[in-house]
């Protein structure tokens, strides 16, 4: 079980929800001044300040190999830079609660947890009792001023991020993404598109954060940020519904066609799919007619990425082909098992 | 940075002089440097430049954390590192981040206009630790407890200052 194999609210323009604290130990210095001993010994005490039991599960990053490392970040659990670094770091996960804590990455501790649809207020509930349970054993460095000291300045005060990845197919169509990102940044908030430019190669997918940190509570983050995205998210259900019909055909008919490849096709390249993805989640939404449903689509992001196909394929390589050519033939196996009902 | 003499060439000399409280500083390019040298009116001359432009703090990159530090000085001969991690404040400013949670107390009124560049002036209003206000009143307390003791050895109160002396030996050593 994964964290995105779990249902959430309002699932038809949310796909998922991640809230994460950063927190360090007084006395240790940051990255590039951590020295591999001293990190092993935040990893040992992180790992100390956890209930013995197996609740929760740890991982010597040092152990794994690099496509197991990236899979985990195609998976959304840890960072691009955790993935590939090559000093001592670690990761505490915990699949029902979809906790997942980077030891040692930019900060000594992020806490974070991910949850599918809208769920700020629940990963806030999980990180924050996390970090309670932790607080307790370990001192983080705070000042009275400037609030919980991270590596970055950028992070000081709450040291709180919280976002959430929306598919936006109806402000993407017509052309609104740009307005609403100026809007957003005079709010405070931030719009990155998910997996490269371009409308069509971005799969209508962005992630929406707040920027502010220091002078604002924790609640009142997730509160704000909550307000905003369900404003934003209205707005696309209303431009959705204003397709007019022959539009509406049109989409239906590109959702229809996806589906028709992404279920039978033999092979399935890493770029077509989140185009694909993209243009049969907007038929979902528009009504069309089909036994799938989100949550399982929503899974092809994350599990149809290279690094993790990469590690299904292993074992039953055909030698005969090409490796690009096994990989497209092993994600299309996988696409296929993971839509068909 | 441009030399603050001919206005032209990178300046590659920072210097700062505190003389009374009166803080003077320089960066200039070495043939601007060395001609300032020569001429001995390096003092007055380049003070009066400093003057005239100071370095200034600019948000020009919005969320661009180094970018605020793109007219820091480079190097300072004088300049006093962290004693936890060793950082110098230049250190800081080329990296764009801090060595170690320390800095931010080390470096406080240099940070200042940064962190209030980034975080508009405002003040933490979150949650606090448990463990760190524990810890932070602990070591206000220890801070206290010196003072007394630096005090009661100059009224020679010795009894009260073994007393003090104990107290803090407890304190340091992690219990209470």
């Amino acid at each position: 079980m994964s964290w995105y194999d779990h249902s959430g609210p309002e699932k038809d323009v949310f796909v998922s929800s991640r809230v994460r604290l950063a927190r360090n130990l007084e006395d240790f210095p940051f990255e590039g001044k951590l020295s591999p001993e001293q990190a092993k010994e935040i990893i040992a005490a992180v790992r100390d300040a956890f209930p013995a039991g197996d609740a929760y599960k740890f991982i010597d990053m040092s152990k794994i190999n690099d496509i197991e490392a990236l899979s985990y970040y195609e998976r959304h659990y840890i960072s691009r830079e955790f993935a590939v670094k090559k000093s001592p770091h670690a990761l505490v996960l915990q699949d029902q609660t979809g906790l997942s804590l980077m030891i040692c990455e930019e900060d000594h501790l992020r806490i974070q947890c991910l949850s599918g649809g809208l769920s700020l207020r629940e990963c806030y509930k999980t990180v924050s009792e996390t970090e309670a349970m932790l607080s307790r054993k370990l001192p983080f460095a705070f000042d009275e001023k400037w609030g919980y000291l991270t590596h970055c300045p950028t992070n000081l005060g709450t040291g709180m991020r919280v976002s959430v990845m929306m598919f936006l197919p109806a402000f993407t169509l017509l052309n609104r993404m740009e307005a609403l990102s100026t809007q957003l940044q005079k709010v405070g908030l931030v719009i990155r598109g998910m997996g490269g430019e371009g409308s069509r190669a971005s799969g209508s997918l962005y992630q929406i954060s707040n920027q502010e940190t220091m002078g604002i509570t924790e609640d009142n983050t997730l509160r704000k940020v909550i307000d905003i995205v369900r404003q934003i998210a209205e707005q696309e259900r209303k431009l959705r519904a204003s397709f007019d019909k022959p539009m509406q055909i049109r989409l239906k008919d590109r959702a229809a066609r996806a589906e028709g490849v992404l279920r039978h096709a033999e092979m399935v390249s890493s770029g077509e799919c989140i185009p694909l993805y993209a243009d049969l989640r907007l038929g979902l939404a528009l009504g069309m007619s089909t036994d799938m449903d989100l949550v399982k689509l929503d899974k092809m992001i994350f599990e149809a990425m290279p690094a993790t196909v990469s590690l299904q394929q292993s074992g039953r390589t055909d030698d005969k082909l090409p490796d690009e050519m096994q990989r497209d033939i092993t994600r299309a196996q996988i696409i296929r098992k993971m839509i068909t009902p | 940075m441009v030399c603050q003499h001919c206005q032209k060439n990178p300046a590659s000399f920072f210097y700062e002089e505190n003389i009374n409280g009166a803080v003077k500083k320089y960066a200039l390019c070495p043939a601007c440097l060395k001609e300032l040298q020569n001429s001995g009116e390096f003092q007055d001359a380049v003070s009066q430049w400093y003057q005239q432009s100071a370095f200034p703090f600019a948000l020009t990159d919005e969320g661009i954390f180094t970018s605020l530090f793109a007219n820091q000085p480079k190097m300072m001969p004088h300049e006093v590192r962290c004693d936890v991690c060793g950082m110098r404040f230049s250190d800081i400013a080329k990296a764009g981040r801090v060595g170690c949670p320390h800095c931010y107390e080390a470096f406080r009124e240099e940070l200042t206009p940064t962190v209030n560049a980034i975080h508009g002036g405002r003040t933490h209003v979150g949650k606090l630790p448990e463990s760190a206000s524990e810890s932070k009143k602990a070591k206000q307390k220890l801070t206290q407890l010196r003072k007394e003791l630096e005090e009661a050895i100059k009224e020679e109160n010795y009894e009260k200052a073994a007393v003090l002396r104990d107290q803090i030996r407890t304190m340091e050593s992690g219990g209470e």
